[in-house]
């Protein structure tokens, strides 16, 4: 526990320092909103409905940029052997980066929520339920995330592989989390969204106890 | 409408063709790869192996 | 790892199995294609367009079964450490890939006769779609990392946790296309209707298996060149040790 706090630290604290690079993720995701406002077209009756599938769409493109950037220490400084030959388990450093990724996801998602409303005409009568299914679904895509970027920050076309492996196996959150999106901001008369809040649960569980277990074997020489 | 109204598909003998075809072919193409590719490590086993032995090493 | 005296493993004798498999199961195709398309008879309500049936279903079976095999061949290779299953689940997953893509070609072809549009998120062949997709990615995954151990430790990892969410995916795409629309699906199959089916889904089996048997080989074989490299070519090499050495 104590380690897990310690390397929780050590990720925040690195985040925190490079926090002009959240703000650069953040400007790209409402940029990639904006764009695909021009894809549709300027008309409010047809964004209105398809802002949620945006808003999850801007956040999974954006994750790329900061699972990948939460490695750039592991990467420039070779961080990675020695944080292995400390005494903590490869599970409390998974656990470390895997809460500092959700945690920045989270935040930039909730970050994003403003700009939908403005572009979009979004409403949004259920704002912290919204947040909460922000938060699962950026834990949908955290825990797998950070194992893919263990792996793909050490590969040749690292930019390429780490979409490229996260995109399909993440399906289930971006159905998920845009349905239960969707229900919140355009009104839910037949209770639907407990069902895929449940689905997101079960993903998010599923991932993270079977991510934790592989991360060993992912870092290890 | 000049087809009488018989509440079955008609015809699809195209899609059908399309469906055997492209399916022959790619499964042909990947055998006769994985056919290519077997021969050519093979063959360069057999060089490898042929040289080791003259190099005196086998 | 004192790996490459087992890498030899595969590319011993019995190659002619895997050469034997493929034939079979080509003829089998042939003979099951044949009787699918000109001695059954034509369906109650979709005519003649059914008969794609005949290779798509036995294809998407054998998909699910390859991947299923690649599965474990990635768990063994975790538990076991042992090259061969390296091999084995490269070929797996490569033969994998194919097939699925094949299905999904052949699912697109069904679809616009019988629902009227390209692609109908139908959740089996999305699925499908989902484990084309996220195999070949594991495929790239391979091509990128140099170091075999690693490249071995890291696909094995990405097969079980893409394997282990197709059945989140196909319950998640089922319940958000059943919103949408009520599915048909090909379900109770009457008699003349099922040899040229089980002849095609034995081909196709018979064919992945020859073929994976054939592609681990060359797995094996490349394997064994990249833990143990060859020589050098002897153009440069000084006469001193050679003559000696082959006493």
């Amino acid at each position: 526990m104590r380690h897990l706090m310690a390397a929780l630290y050590k990720e925040a604290l690195l985040q925190w320092r490079g926090r002009a690079q959240l703000i650069a993720v953040l400007v790209f995701g409402a940029t990639a909103l904006l764009l695909f406002s021009f894809a549709v077209g300027p008309n409010s009756e047809l964004l209105r409905p398809i802002a949620p599938g945006f808003l999850w769409l801007a956040l999974l493109l954006s994750s790329t940029l900061t699972l990948a950037e939460s490695y750039q220490a592991e990467m420039e400084h070779k961080a990675l052997e020695g944080q292995l030959l400390l005494p903590a388990s490869h599970g409390a450093l998974y656990l470390g980066k895997a809460l500092a990724n959700w945690l920045q996801l989270v935040v930039l998602g909730t970050a994003l929520i403003p700009i939908m409303v403005v572009l979009y005409d979004a409403a949004l009568p259920r704002p912290l339920a919204l947040i909460g299914v922000i938060a699962l679904g950026s834990a949908g895509l955290s825990a797998p995330g950070t194992l893919y970027a263990a792996m793909t920050h050490q590969a040749r076309s690292r930019q390429t592989l780490l979409p490229l492996l996260l995109f399909p196996l993440v399906v289930p959150v971006l159905i998920a989390a845009v349905k239960a999106t969707s229900l919140l901001m355009l009104g839910d008369p037949m209770g639907q969204v407990r069902a895929w809040v449940v689905l997101l649960i079960g993903f998010d569980a599923i991932h993270w106890s079977l991510c934790g277990l592989l991360f060993g074997r992912v870092v290890e020489d | 409408m000049n087809l009488p109204v018989t509440g079955v598909v008609q015809g699809g003998w195209e899609f059908v063709t399309a469906a055997y075809v492209i399916t022959a072919v790619i499964m042909l193409s990947y055998v006769v790869s994985v056919f290519a590719r077997y021969r050519a490590e093979k063959a360069r086993r057999n060089r490898e192996s042929g040289r080791q032995v003259s190099e005196g090493l086998r | 790892m004192d790996a490459h005296q087992k890498a030899g493993f595969l590319d011993e004798g019995k190659s002619g199995r895997g050469f034997v498999f493929v034939g079979i199961g080509v003829t089998l195709l042939l003979v099951g294609s044949y009787i699918g398309l000109f001695k059954a008879p034509a369906e109650t309500f979709m005519g003649e367009v059914y008969r794609i049936l005949y290779v798509h279903v036995p294809t998407a079976w054998n998909t699910m079964l390859v991947f299923t095999w690649a599965f474990a061949c990635a768990l063994t290779f975790l538990i076991k450490g042992s090259w061969k299953w390296d091999s084995r689940h490269e070929a797996a997953v490569e033969v994998g890939v194919v097939l699925a893509g094949l299905v999904c070609i052949q699912g697109s072809i069904w679809a616009k006769p019988t629902w009227g549009v390209w692609w109908d998120w139908d959740p089996r062949l999305t699925t499908t779609a989902v484990m084309f997709f996220g195999f070949a990615g594991i495929l790239a995954l391979r091509k990128f990392v140099d170091d075999p151990h690693k490249r071995a430790v890291w696909s094995a990892v990405a097969t079980i946790i893409t394997y282990v969410d197709v059945p989140i995916v196909y319950f998640s795409v089922r319940w958000w296309n059943s919103l949408h629309q009520i599915q048909s699906s090909p379900n109770t199959v009457s008699a003349p209707f099922l040899i040229p089916l089980r002849t095609n889904a034995f081909g196709v089996l018979f064919l992945w298996i020859g073929l994976t048997m054939l592609r681990s080989r060359v797995a094996a074989m490349r394997l064994k060149s990249e833990l143990a490299p060859p020589l050098p070519e002897p153009a440069a090499a000084p006469a001193s040790y050679a003559p000696e050495a082959a006493r």
